[in-house]
């Protein structure tokens, strides 16, 4: 669920650009973000304060904070504002011709590496790598609709974080510097747009925004209250939207007689449809509607898709599939831990600021910190053994960036260069998602974890699918009491030495109720009858309900005995075992 | 010409004036399509004004000749351009003529063009046909200012043509000059009469055309005042258009369609900035052109004159439906075949063809069932087609079903409804309702249905429809490979006259595309994008050549058998391979598990849970020597990489299963967790023959 969420806030922080001027109510979550950012900034200065004191171990502990903050803020240390800072700093900087350990180098220069390294690890877009040939692929598409006015259709496929929206971005601002205003880019996102309708209502929007801003205004109601004669393309009724976009654009449809009257349109217009496969999976209308007009001419359009959906093609409709050109630019991640080590260390380096004449020492000590990437990357280290690591378990470059930040931000006056700080390669293994252990090791009262077992040995002994609360305390009530009989019998032969403290009393059953509550929010058992997605809802919902059929309902336990016996210590092997 | 702001200085000019008087956006966006073509130039010292057409005397110090102006437009290097065609008076070629009669002042037109400069132009002259040559006396008052043009030749003067109407010619010319030039060039270059004949055929079709439009004019304009070329040009406009088309119940033409914005007009040319301009080099331009040219021929939006390989289907559509528009009354046809074999533009050809032959008798009006959002959205179409008013879905049907019932004579008019089984309702009203109608006896209701499958009236109608569907059925079977070799050799044939086949198209080549599509689909379309895309990848290869090796080739480029083996692997090759070779060892594992899973259970679904068992006891099982070595190489320990330091599931394993959903490598059905269900979205062959060559895997493939 959560992924889920910072991957919509991810998504709309792509789309922010071109939906400046949009309705939608992508608006809040912007601003949300910018308040963070703000916020962060006043943590950033006041830790900057802070460090002058030589506290190191507040400043573990700041650093920690900061982490914790980047996570959600996302990007946060990137432009304007630093880039001042950068100008008022340099002449402050002292002079050093070679990179000398001893000498201490100043917070400034440190802190402009910093900045510059760390918006390189937290910046959303992928930096593009080995995907050359791919860039001029995609270039040259873009290129020949605009100086062709041909049309063409392209499909980006590969898993996430391989650089394809990043590299269609590249492109696009590329095109943007050497056309201004020579064409018209419209982006949609299935995430969005979730039907075709909706596409259409977006597409239209974007157009008028795009015709408002060609004909030289900045917003449409500057247009609309511009004394210029103008109509939008969208139109109240979702029907008279899309007949008015295909009258704009598909020309051909209204039978011309001969092929100098069809010109419609002779602006270029580059579609990029992100997560593809959303606008697959209906009628596919939009997408016949699309790839029709690339197809018969009428205007130079060229659609690119982008998904990472491998069976997209195999999904098109058939008169979808004929229309679509069929080509496939497909991106891979890393093959070999060469190249994927190359790949981490582009995102890692750091270079030397072209602007406020960086002076030597200023050279030297990025030098320095450059060298010591590559040898923290090529030779046995705790990084190198993370980046093997995530090479053999997912090669997702974001996991290694987000794996960085710490290290990086580590970086002080005391150290200035990444050293193998173990404090940092702590911070990271926070990093990781919650897992079963966790949640249980973690989050659960030893209670909790004896109705668990008792659950669990319900599923296992009396082969059950499902168990609901009343099996479940009878097995706990029989498990006790056998617990407390061994405990008297022990008692009359002779002194525990052990000392065990956990009393065998059993409980009694509102009480039990409760922890089966904690056991259900933490997904350990799941509702049969609603999915997962829903839970939260069904507990409200239960809460009103009266006890006793709360504690006939069957939940499916999301764990085996065998898993807990290997999750648990050998203080539970008795209730495991037994 | 004027390279420059300066040198225009003296001159001025203007768009048609005329234009601005009817701002509705309607005209306005035909108006633009012309701008550049309705660009007239003014000199201020004697008010001579030049616009595209016009016939002018051209001095400078070496010599002094005629020619007429066919384009004039803002140029990219220069800031105005004029080009010119030249002409060669009578006396140039005396020893050339072979007999044939000629006037004094008489000229020949060469399809030789030149950029003129402005300060060049000496004065306008006045050409015209043999009629009006005779009936003006020549004198020494106009001997230097009236020229007749009857023939066409070449530069040296070869080739002379028969003879034209100089006014038919001109206006063809102030139509679309670039057609005009090409046709003169095509005239000229071919000495044949026979292909004099077809080539000249867009000339006679025009004069057919224009007869039909004299017939039908009293009912089609009331303004007398407009000459007949006006009317001809504004026919031609319109024919078959339904935005321009008068409809029989008259309504204030502004309520007919909503507004909608017109696109700025950029000209084309001011797009092409650097592309054009960086290569100067005289020997990379040509052939970039003709790759250009290439690329769009063989585009399935580039305009054809004829259709090849549909001539029986096309002569069935004609003949009924010009029965029926004849007859005035209603019919049905149904129309099938798989996607991309010409369905509907053999349709369209077909209106297309009976317009000009019978101008605007019958009206026409396409519905595509994928181009509306709702089944009834169709009705309201047709409703706005025929009352040229707005209505709701609901209030159409009964207007329209009275409308065809009465028995008021009306004008055919000719429905193509596309994709038919997108306008399927679930009771099927909408498609009984048009398929009803044309059953009326003065409906005059002509429906074309086309749909994809044969047996769609059968499959998915109702009996009453398909009845009323009538026998009349047509099918376009996919083509079959020499039928595609044709489609594409029929593209390529224009533009290897225009090159003298300096970019050829392997015959090779193209069979082998023509052979790997009709194997599978027979869809056009597909054949075309591979030979498009092929020769983009020729082009690319040929702009890497180095000079030396582009001499060597002696001017003559060919797109050979391996460029569309690349083409067609581009859009065919197996993405999950190339995925699964770039996947990572836990991904493998995840993937093996579940192939070990379907082994041992012998079904394709399995728990989530008994493939997490399944790994871990995989993992207890196998030693994996080959990553445990390369591991332990980095200091790394094995059980520690599996696991992340945990025990009971793989590092990131949620992040792997999340990931091979969101690929569609594996469906997962269910939300419960350990008991969800897992099922591979592949063929376990694509898996096993890249890990069968993994060697890291050797323990658990078997």
């Amino acid at each position: 669920m959560k992924t889920n969420l910072v991957d919509v806030l991810e998504y709309e922080k792509d789309n922010s650009p071109s939906r400046n001027n949009d309705k939608v109510s992508t608006t809040p979550a912007l601003t949300d973000n910018s308040q963070l950012t703000k916020d962060f900034a006043g943590e950033f200065n006041s830790l900057r304060v802070d460090r002058m004191g030589d506290d190191r171990i507040s400043d573990v502990f700041k650093e920690k904070a900061k982490v914790v903050g980047n996570k959600s803020g996302v990007t946060i240390v990137t432009n304007g504002a630093n880039e001042k800072k950068k100008e008022n700093d340099s002449p402050r900087i002292s002079q050093l011709t070679a990179f000398n350990p001893e000498e201490p180098v100043p917070t400034t220069t440190i802190k402009l590496l910093k900045t510059q390294v760390l918006s390189k690890l937290r910046r959303n877009s992928q930096l593009l790598y080995g995907l050359d040939d791919h860039y001029r692929q995609v270039y040259s598409l873009c290129k020949h609709c605009l100086n062709d006015l041909q049309s063409r259709s392209l499909l980006l496929m590969g898993p996430r974080n391989t650089g394809k929206t990043s590299l269609v971005n590249q492109v696009l601002a590329q095109l943007e510097k050497e056309h201004p205003k020579g064409f018209i880019t419209i982006k949609l996102n299935g995430i969005f747009q979730t039907d075709d309708k909706k596409a259409v209502r977006e597409f239209a929007h974007q157009l008028d925004i795009k015709l408002s801003q060609l004909a030289g205004y900045d917003t449409i109601l500057d247009r609309i209250v511009s004394k210029d004669k103008f109509v939008t393309v969208e139109k109240k009724n979702i029907t008279h939207t899309l007949e008015s976009i295909l009258r704009i654009l598909d020309s051909k449809r209204l039978q011309q007689n001969s092929e100098d009257e069809i010109k419609g349109n002779n602006i270029p217009i580059i579609v990029i449809l992100e997560t593809f496969e959303v606008f697959v999976n209906q009628r596919q209308s939009f997408l016949y509607n699309l790839l029709d007009i690339t197809q018969n001419g009428s205007s130079p359009m060229s659609v690119i898709g982008i998904t990472n959906r491998l069976n997209t093609r195999e999904l098109l409709e058939k008169r979808v599939k004929s229309r679509f050109s069929q080509r496939i630019l497909q991106f891979n991640k890393a093959t070999s831990l060469e190249e994927f080590t190359s790949i981490c260390l582009v995102n890692l380096l750091a270079s030397v600021p072209k602007e406020g004449q960086p002076d030597a020492a200023t050279k030297s000590y990025f030098e320095a910190y450059n060298s010591r990437i590559q040898e923290l990357l090529t030779t046995s280290s705790p990084l190198r053994q993370k980046l093997v690591e995530i090479y053999y378990t997912t090669r997702d470059i974001v996991q290694f960036k987000l794996h960085c930040v710490p290290i990086v931000s580590q970086l002080s006056e005391l150290s200035p260069l990444p050293g193998d700080l173990d404090s940092a390669y702590n911070i990271t293994s926070l990093l990781r998602p919650m897992c079963l252990e966790d949640i249980i090791l973690k989050g659960l009262s030893e209670l909790e974890i004896q109705l668990l077992i008792s659950a669990s040995r319900v599923v296992k002994d009396q082969c059950l699918e499902n168990v609901n609360f009343n099996l479940v305390y009878e097995e706990y009530s029989k498990l006790v009491k056998k617990f407390q009989q061994e405990r008297i019998s022990q008692m009359s032969n002779f002194q525990s030495s052990t000392g065990v403290v956990a009393s065998f009393n059993v409980y009694e059953k509102f009480l039990m109720e409760k922890c089966w509550e904690t056991l259900i929010t933490k997904y350990l058992l799941l509702d049969i009858n609603v999915s997962s997605r829903n839970t939260n809802k069904s507990q409200s919902f239960m809460f009103n309900n009266n006890i006793s059929s709360r504690s006939v309902k069957f939940y499916y336990l999301n764990v085996t005995l065998e898993e807990l016996s290997e999750i648990l210590d050998r203080d539970w092997a008795k209730w495991i075992q037994y | 010409m004027a390279s420059t702001a300066r040198q225009f200085k003296g001159w001025q000019y203007y768009f048609d004036v005329e234009s601005q008087n009817q701002d509705t956006p309607r005209r306005r966006s035909r108006r633009n399509d012309t701008l550049n073509d309705s660009l007239t130039l003014k000199r201020n010292s004697d008010g001579l004004e030049i616009e595209i057409g016009t016939v002018i005397e051209v001095q400078n110090s070496k010599f002094r000749d005629f020619a007429l102006i066919h384009d004039i437009s803002f140029g990219t290097d220069v800031y105005l351009e004029v080009r010119a065609m030249w002409f060669l008076r009578a006396t140039d070629l005396s020893s050339r003529l072979e007999g044939r009669q000629v006037e004094k002042n008489e000229l020949f037109l060469t399809p030789v063009t030149d950029r003129i400069k402005l300060k060049d132009i000496l004065r306008k002259v006045k050409v015209v046909s043999k009629l009006e040559y005779d009936a003006i006396e020549i004198n020494d008052s106009n001997t230097n200012e009236l020229f007749l043009c009857r023939y066409c030749c070449d530069h040296d003067g070869s080739n002379i043509t028969d003879s034209f109407e100089w006014d038919q010619f001109h206006n063809l010319l102030k139509k679309n000059p670039e057609q005009f030039y090409h046709n003169v060039k095509n005239l000229t270059g071919s000495a044949t009469i026979k292909s004099l004949t077809s080539q000249s055929n867009l000339l006679s079709s025009g004069r057919k055309a224009r007869k039909y439009v004299e017939l039908s004019s009293e009912s089609e304009f009331e303004d007398e005042d407009e000459s007949d070329d006006e009317k001809y040009n504004r026919k031609l406009n319109k024919t078959g258009t339904p935005r321009s088309k008068r409809v029989l119940y008259s309504t204030p033409t502004s309520e007919r369609y909503y507004n909608i914005p017109s696109f700025p007009q950029v000209s084309s040319k001011k797009l092409n900035l650097e592309g054009m301009k960086d290569d100067e080099d005289e020997q990379a331009k040509p052939m970039a052109k003709l790759f250009s040219s290439a690329k769009k021929r063989l585009h399935t939006g580039a305009h054809l004159n004829t259709l090849p390989c549909r001539d029986e289907q096309f002569e069935q559509l004609y003949t009924s439906v010009e029965v029926a528009i004849e007859n005035n009354t209603g019919m049905c046809i149904y129309v099938s075949g798989t996607p991309g074999t010409g369905k509907t533009v053999t349709i369209r050809e077909v209106i297309k063809q009976l317009a000009e032959k019978h101008g605007s008798v019958f009206d026409y009006l396409e519905i595509n069932g994928l181009k509306l959002l709702t089944p009834q959205a169709a009705y309201e179409v047709l409703f706005t087609k025929i009352f040229g008013q707005r209505s709701k879905s609901g209030q159409a049907v009964g207007l329209l079903e009275e409308y065809f019932n009465s028995s008021k004579k009306k004008k055919p008019l000719v429905v193509l409804m596309d994709e038919l089984d997108q306008i399927l309702t679930k009771n099927q009203s909408v498609l009984y309702n048009f398929f009803n109608w044309p059953s009326y006896s003065s409906s005059s209701l002509i429906v074309i249905a086309v749909a994809n499958t044969m047996d769609l009236p059968e499959r998915l109608l109702t009996n009453k429809i398909s009845s009323r569907l009538g026998m009349i059925r047509l099918q376009f079977p996919g083509y079959n490979f020499s039928q595609l070799a044709e489609i594409i050799k029929h593209r390529l044939e224009s533009i290897g006259k225009l090159n003298s086949d300096k970019l050829v198209i392997n015959s090779g080549a193209i069979e082998f595309a023509s052979r790997k599509v009709a194997s599978v689909s027979g869809d056009a379309r597909r054949a075309l994008s591979i030979c498009l895309r092929a020769v983009e990848i020729a082009e690319k290869e040929f702009v890497k050549k180095t000079e030396q090796e582009k001499a060597e080739l002696g001017g003559i480029f060919t797109v050979q058998i391996a460029h569309i083996i690349k083409s067609v692997n581009e859009s065919t090759s197996s993405t999950v391979t190339s995925y699964l070779n770039c996947s990572p060892f836990h991904l493998r594992l995840f993937l093996v598990g579940v192939l070990a899973r379907i082994r041992r259970t012998g079904v394709s679904e399995n728990t989530l849970g008994s493939i997490i068992d399944e790994l871990q006891n995989m993992v207890k099982v196998n030693h994996f020597q080959k990553v445990r070595e390369s591991l332990e190489r980095e200091n790394l320990q094995f059980t520690r990489v599996i696991f992340g330091g945990l025990k009971t599931r793989m590092q990131s394993f949620d992040f792997i299963l999340q990931e091979l959903i969101e690929n569609g490598i594996i469906l997962k059905n269910g939300n419960l967790g350990r008991s969800s269900l897992i099922k591979l979205n592949i063929e376990e062959d694509e898996i096993t023959t890249v890990f069968k060559k993994d060697d890291t895997l050797k323990e658990v493939m078997y």
